[in-house]
């Protein structure tokens, strides 16, 4: 498979009332054609923001990306692009699908012409043939008489029809990458799997890969070839995800599958909680941000950065419990790997 | 490699508990930073603080400010008098203080009973809703429907005026304003869950109006009292302009603009004195205010 | 009575509850229509449902929040719309509540201690500010919160501190009977767990019973005795947890399960979904079951009579045509 997206030393940091953070912490990772990869993890993690860092979606007022860090599309550094390329690229080549729908339309603007401007701005195409490509995107949505919906307002339609022309609009230049934030966090669990039922077809269909954001480990199950765990700004595992289910190698996104409780999973049992609280957007992290939490915490954990190890075929974890030195007796979860060659 | 092995014991690691770096500031810490952000706040500060101390220290001024002195009349400012001396040979810079003082009172007097008469009766037909509140609303409007101005100097003709009369009757035409503000944020703060948690473990109506409704609202009650000030000022100004307000020889920022008028194009500095008091007065008082929502929506 | 359970150990039974919300002028909301559950002491029931069935105005209106349309709910035997004053206040210690949004449920201009002596000043539980300052110290411990936590502001604690200060508000009063209304579903997921554990453990430490709202299936089948599904202000199927999971019948019980995804790739992968077609619309239909639009089983019948709730074995309920 080839490499659609290479992400490289990916650093983005904020700026607000109390001075400069880091909300992604030296990341890279890869997207291949036609996969799927999720990018898992709490809120304020920074999933949210690597995603939108795709799109150029940082505001350059308060945010702003290390030198340093790359983005390759196809090989090409997407921050070193210039306006005319970025608006060449945004949509046509990457489409973007966000949790609230309704704050992502336009209130005030049809349906159907909200979607037909999309490829206005991309294709030279009359007003017409616009209309008539909206609505067969609407159709492939899954959306009934789309003929009278592209004529509705936001307003007129359901939380799941919202969700539904938001994937017509962003699938309507049909995108090589489409990115989805949270696409079905704000909806009902029977629109969900309708929702993620209509994205894993138009994937296969359209042969386009999937950047998709959640913290519900559940959904991921269900549509990611690949996924990435990500804790405090830095990835901490990724790797395949029946590696990652079955074979997991970090402590973080080990208790994280055992604290949510499953539908095939036994009443009354206590459920594994992870103590503490996640890092906030201001803290200074010194070794390994998951350190204070951890209960396997040793004393390098909190003096060095751990790097990453290497298990199955692309399967990386960044913990310090896979160093030879390390006493893995009483770990619950896979131990053992192949130390990277550090750069 | 000793050392190495050492560096994998487990330990328990439990880090600080507090975040100092997000640490709550104190509203006065905030309201500070916010200023200092603010050219145009420091200057409304600066004056408001030089405007209240020149008030209060006006004895000091070595002239009595109703004293005439006809031989002097109409100097212009310097030799001994700053503001110079009006048509009666009153010292002009020390009437201004003097004025000033009548001034803030009643701004500061009618804001007072402009908030308390605004915030009872907003927060009042806010919470109890139905029928009280469309009773109390209209009567709102009613109030704001009449002329207030007209109606001001009529009954000004009737009362005997001074200093608690004109509170009095400004006060009676401002409250409308506070009330109604009030009452649209008691209703979004009643529908709030923390109102329904304190419902549900049996907490007295006036009690959640006291202890949650009220303390939630001061922001906006703080805001509104700014602005009212400044309208408060300016209602007093024009009454005395018109010679309604405070009566000679008092004198108050707006009859010293009346004294000015027929001056005006040969001793044009008697209008240009009290006017841009009137003006920076009521334009601070105005930025105060901003500056205060601005904190409030950040903290 | 269809709950059909009698006897001393019912703490709340609530008999065909109906709560309707009048819309303009010729329309009504009805929020929650003909529900009839009733709560055991010590057990937990779930109700279950998607946003918008109604699931917070039935929990709310069965412990006299709202006022209800028509029914009845007994608390401990007693009419809670009879109960006046003194009887009324008694009510308000023995009935709590944890909200959902741990931002809005608390007053931010309080400080903890304050927030949680709420209740203790309320009910008049402590003799002077000594005793008052120690339950509220208790309190903390007991929800796992540092006691030096009481003198800060709402302001500086995180979306799971700030649940477990509400559970402390409610716990302060010593309730018997604890409304959840989504608990957890605000927080992030490894502080939901936190958040599940901690309830759990002082359900047994205090014998409470809870009436736990929530959207997720997972977590109500971890969580509850017994659930009560509920769509669009009708309760749809009622039984024991491991029944109804173990076997739904309610062709809307079965769909909402299939679609709750299981974090497994190989079960997830695999598995077929019974997708429904369309979303829940309105309250506002007559005399039909409500499901009819979507189910992918409807007859006439279905159209034309609102199903009622049977008893298909022991304890477990259906209300469907097709049973």
């Amino acid at each position: 498979m080839n490499k659609l997206v290479e992400i490289k030393n990916l650093e983005i940091s904020f700026q607000d009332f109390h001075g400069a953070f880091k909300a992604v912490r030296d990341v890279s990772f890869d997207i291949y054609e036609g996969e799927a990869l999720a990018l898992v993890g709490e809120s304020g993690c920074g999933k949210s923001v690597t995603a939108k860092s795709l799109l150029g979606l940082i505001p350059e007022k308060d945010g702003s990306i290390a030198e340093k860090s790359e983005i390759l599309y196809q090989g090409e550094n997407i921050l070193t692009y210039s306006k005319k390329r970025w608006k060449e690229y945004c949509g046509q080549e990457c489409g973007m699908i966000f949790q609230d729908a309704m704050a992502a339309l336009n209130p005030t603007v049809k349906i159907g012409d909200q979607i037909a401007e999309n490829l206005r701005v991309h294709q030279k195409i009359s007003r017409k043939a616009a209309k008539e490509q909206a609505i067969a995107a609407l159709r492939m949505a899954g959306i009934p008489q789309p003929e009278i919906r592209a004529e509705q307002y936001p307003h007129e339609f359901s939380g799941g029809m919202r969700q539904r022309s938001m994937i017509a609009m962003a699938m309507i230049c049909q995108p090589r990458l489409l990115i989805a934030d949270e696409p079905t966090t704000a909806l009902d669990v029977t629109i969900q799997a309708q929702i993620m039922e209509l994205m894993k077809s138009l994937k296969e269909k359209n042969r386009m890969s999937l950047l998709l954001i959640t913290h519900d480990l559940g959904v991921v199950a269900g549509i990611a070839d690949r996924m990435a765990v990500m804790y405090a700004g830095q990835i901490v595992e990724i790797g395949n995800s029946r590696d990652i289910y079955y074979r997991t190698r970090h402590p973080y996104t080990y208790s994280l599958l055992k604290a949510v409780p499953s539908l095939n999973g036994s009443h009354g049992r206590r459920l594994e909680a992870i103590d503490g609280m996640p890092p906030e957007a201001g803290d200074i992290l010194k070794g390994c941000p998951f350190a204070a939490r951890c209960r396997y915490c040793m004393q390098i954990c909190i003096e060095e950065c751990p790097p990453k190890y290497e298990f199955e075929d692309g399967h990386f974890a960044t913990c310090w419990l896979h160093d030879p030195d390390a006493d893995i007796s009483d770990c619950k979860f896979q131990t053992g790997g192949n130390l990277c060659n550090q750069e | 490699m000793d050392s190495r092995k050492d560096k994998f014991v487990r330990i328990n690691y439990q880090p600080e508990l507090q975040r100092t770096e997000y640490q709550q500031k104190s509203f006065l810490h905030s309201f500070v930073l916010e200023i200092k952000a603010n050219k145009l706040a420091i200057a409304a500060v600066i004056f408001l603080m030089v405007i209240f101390v020149a008030v209060l220290l006006a004895p000091l001024s070595p002239y009595d400010p109703d004293k005439m002195d006809v031989v002097h009349k109409l100097q212009p400012p310097g030799n001994g008098h700053l503001f110079g001396t009006d048509n009666l040979g009153r010292d002009y810079f020390t009437r201004a203080l003097y004025g000033g003082r009548v001034s803030l009172q009643v701004g500061f007097f009618s804001m007072l009973v402009t908030i308390i008469f605004g915030t009872v009766w907003g927060t009042i037909s806010g919470f109890a809703g139905g029928i009280v509140d469309v009773i109390m609303m209209r009567i709102v409007d009613i109030m704001m429907s009449i002329p207030s101005f007209l109606l001001l100097i009529i009954l000004n003709a009737f009362i005997a005026p001074g200093l608690f009369t004109m509170v009095f009757i400004i006060s009676i035409f401002a409250w409308m304003g506070v009330a109604r503000i009030v009452r649209a944020e008691t209703m979004s703060l009643k529908e709030r869950d923390f109102i329904l948690a304190s419902r549900c473990l049996g907490e007295k109506k006036r009690n959640i109006i006291w202890f949650h409704i009220i303390p939630n609202m001061i922001p906006t009650v703080i805001v509104a009292a700014s602005i009212s000030i400044a309208n408060a000022i300016l209602t007093e100004s024009s009454l005395s302009f018109l010679g309604f307000g405070v009566q000679l020889p008092m004198s108050s920022w707006g009859n010293m603009l009346q004294g000015a008028q027929a001056h005006v194009l040969d001793r044009p500095y008697l209008a240009v004195f009290p006017g841009i008091f009137i003006l920076l007065t009521v334009l601070s008082f105005h930025v105060l205010g901003d500056v205060l929502r601005k904190t409030f929506e950040r903290g | 009575m269809q709950s059909g359970m009698k006897g001393e150990n019912v703490i709340l039974e609530v008999r065909n509850l109906s709560k309707f919300f009048r819309m303009g002028r010729h329309s009504v909301l009805k929020a929650v229509h003909d529900v009839s559950f009733s709560v055991r002491k010590g057990e937990t029931l779930g109700l279950v449902g998607e946003s918008g069935c109604g699931k917070t105005t039935c929990g709310r209106t069965s412990i006299g929040l709202y006022e209800k349309t028509s029914g009845s709910t007994l608390f401990n035997g007693k009419e809670i719309a009879q109960m006046k004053g003194k009887e009324r206040k008694d009510l308000t210690k023995r009935v709590q509540m944890v909200f959902q949004d741990p931002y809005t449920s608390l007053d931010p201009k309080m400080k903890v201690h304050r927030l949680i002596a709420e209740g203790i000043r309320i009910h008049n539980i402590a003799a002077n500010r000594n005793e008052e300052q120690e339950i509220v110290l208790d309190m903390l411990q007991k929800v796992g919160l540092h006691p030096s936590y009481a003198y800060r502001n709402i302001k500086e604690f995180s979306g799971g501190q700030r649940q477990r200060i509400g559970i402390a508000r409610a716990l302060a009063v010593q309730p018997e009977f604890l409304l959840c209304d989504e608990p957890i579903s605000a927080l992030d997921v490894s502080i939901q767990a936190q958040i599940m554990n901690l309830l759990m453990e002082l359900q047994e430490k205090m014998g409470l019973t809870y009436l736990f709202i929530a959207h997720d299936l997972a977590v109500v089948k971890h969580f509850c005795d017994r659930i009560a599904v509920m769509y669009l202000g009708k309760i749809v199927e009622m039984g024991g947890s491991e029944e109804v999971y173990g076997h739904p019948l309610h062709p809307y019980t079965k769909a909402l399960m299939s679609a709750v995804p299981i974090p497994d790739p190989d079960l997830e992968m695999g598995r077929k979904k019974i997708l429904l077609s369309g979303e829940s619309s309105s309250h506002m239909g007559e005399d039909r079951c409500r499901f009819a639009d979507r189910c992918p089983y409807v007859s006439n019948q279905c159209r034309n009579e609102g199903p009622k709730m049977k008893e298909v074995a022991p304890g477990h309920w259906v209300a469907c045509h097709q049973i």
